[in-house]
């Protein structure tokens, strides 16, 4: 485990620093607090700038034109991107590109020109639809949709929820059952779906706690797509999906840790300057110990975040590390803004300042992307079963 | 959004609570506005509508208080252009992604 940030990499985190705090926040000022978009001529400013910086597409390998960052450092510029009011689900605002549809660099050279470079120039928006109502913490059982064979067409019936961005989007990925429901995961295919196949219907958003943000529940009723919609093999679309959840739950964790770095550093300035029964908030001892349980949190969830980014890029198998930043990322960040905003008091629930929606979102964290008791479920696993070993002995 | 129309007069107004929400604007050829009342508001969904007092006469207003504004009223737009193929004429309104909602 060796973990010293490289000269490269300090430099890019100042880079992105300086981009939050003279391009991003004072965005905020104007723009209402739940804000997660900015209008296009906006975006577009912004965008150049990344582009500049060399940052754009910031997900994406070198080979289809993106920044080709290593897992470490992008968790690191994560930590970054994500220290403003939506930086939690919308870090920068996508100025460093739209979240990755890395199943797609897996298409066909059809499904590439179609889909993915489209998407990388931001002219196309596309969402991914795994999660069902009957359940998203295992897919491979949950997954009721069916796509069944009709000639070489594929006929697909089914229902997902809570997923992105699917009212606005030009096509998504659609993960459904083509084998039996006894099959589990090898039963499961991603196909390609263009919004406007008939059948697809987005039937409703779904409010939740965040409110600059639609989820949306969506009905396949006789959806028919030709063979070349399948992407990857029929019966592969289970590791489609485990293999980009997995990646994305490193970044995942380390915007959770940027939200918790920002909320404490505004915790420790305020206690120095807030007076209370005659003398500042930081000389009474249940709010100094308050900030060291922050550090506390803040440090040990950072180590471990960065120790699964440095695993997944040595080629090793790292999905218990994932499992354990995931865990811890998004529950120390929970509790971090949880004291941040007991040590601004009543300021600290109001939409003045940004924690209460991080409050908010983080709540969401501890569910999305895997809930901290699947994750639970993934490390047990490998203690159990023999495969996992400590970290003294990788 | 279920609440009935109310003609847009100050006695109607006085009754809105200065929560945040969203609204719908109407003259006698339909919905011409959706906005809401967001985190910057001053005085709420009252304070939102009160702007469109004086904006010409026979207008009607109906509101929905909510904490999800912002999905909501996302929700609302979306809604009205698929029924009518294109958002509606919104006179009164900036874009409030990029005015706020001050």
């Amino acid at each position: 485990m060796s973990l010293p940030v490289t000269d490269v990499q300090r430099d890019l985190i100042d880079l992105v620093r300086r981009f939050v705090s003279t391009e991003i926040v004072p965005l905020e000022f104007e723009l209402d607090p739940d804000e997660s978009e900015l209008s296009a001529p906006v975006l577009e400013r912004l965008t150049t700038k990344t582009k500049q910086m060399g940052l754009y597409n910031i997900d994406v390998p070198e080979e289809f034109g993106g920044a080709g960052l290593d897992t470490v450092t992008r968790t690191l510029l994560a930590m970054e991107m994500s220290q403003h009011r939506a930086g939690l689900y919308a870090p920068c605002y996508a100025a460093f590109g739209q979240p990755d549809m890395g199943q797609l660099y897996d298409g066909t050279d059809e499904q590439k020109e179609r889909y993915l470079y489209p998407v990388l120039r931001a002219e196309k928006k596309s969402f991914f639809a795994l999660t069902e109502p009957s359940g998203g913490s295992d897919p491979a059982r949950a997954i009721q949709t069916r796509a069944k064979r009709d000639g070489s067409d594929w006929i697909i019936n089914g229902n997902k929820t809570f997923i992105s961005g699917a009212d606005t989007a030009d096509f998504g990925l659609v993960f459904a059952r083509t084998g039996d429901q006894e099959s589990g995961r090898s039963g499961i295919t991603c196909f390609i779906v263009d919004a406007d196949t008939p059948g697809f219907t987005v039937r409703r958003v779904i409010h939740t706690l965040r409110s600059g943000h639609c989820p949306t529940e969506l009905t396949f009723e006789d959806v028919r797509v030709p063979a070349a919609a399948v992407l990857g093999e029929v019966g592969q679309g289970f590791a489609l999906a485990t293999e980009r959840l997995t990646k994305n739950r490193i970044p995942y964790a380390a915007g959770c840790l940027g939200v918790a770095m920002k909320a404490h550093r505004m915790a420790v300035e305020y206690a120095g300057t807030r007076s209370v029964f005659g003398s500042t908030l930081a000389e009474h001892e249940g709010i100094q110990w308050m900030l060291v349980d922050n550090e506390i949190d803040l440090r040990s969830a950072t180590l471990i975040t960065l120790d699964a980014a440095e695993r997944a890029d040595s080629g090793q198998p790292f999905r218990t590390e994932v499992a354990l930043a995931k865990i811890v990322a998004t529950e120390a960040a929970g509790r971090v803004v949880d004291r941040a905003i007991q040590i601004h008091g009543g300021y600290g629930v109001t939409k003045d300042l940004p924690l209460e929606r991080w409050y908010r979102e983080l709540r969401i964290r501890r569910i999305g992307e895997g809930s901290t008791e699947t994750q639970k479920m993934i490390v047990s696993r490998d203690l159990l079963r023999g495969r996992y070993r400590g970290l003294l002995d990788r | 959004m279920i609440r009935p129309w109310l003609p847009l007069t100050a006695a109607n107004l006085a009754d809105v609570p200065g929560a945040l929400g969203v609204f719908e604007i109407s003259d006698p050829s339909g919905v011409i506005a959706i906005e809401y009342a967001g985190g910057h508001s001053s005085f709420g969904l009252r304070g939102r509508l009160e702007r469109w007092l004086d904006e010409r006469p026979g207008l009607s207003f109906r509101y929905e208080r909510t904490n999800s504004y912002l999905s909501r009223y996302r929700e609302l737009v979306r809604a009205f252009e698929n029924e009518h193929g294109e958002p509606p004429e919104q006179p009164n309104r900036t874009d409030q992604r990029l005015e706020g909602d001050r």
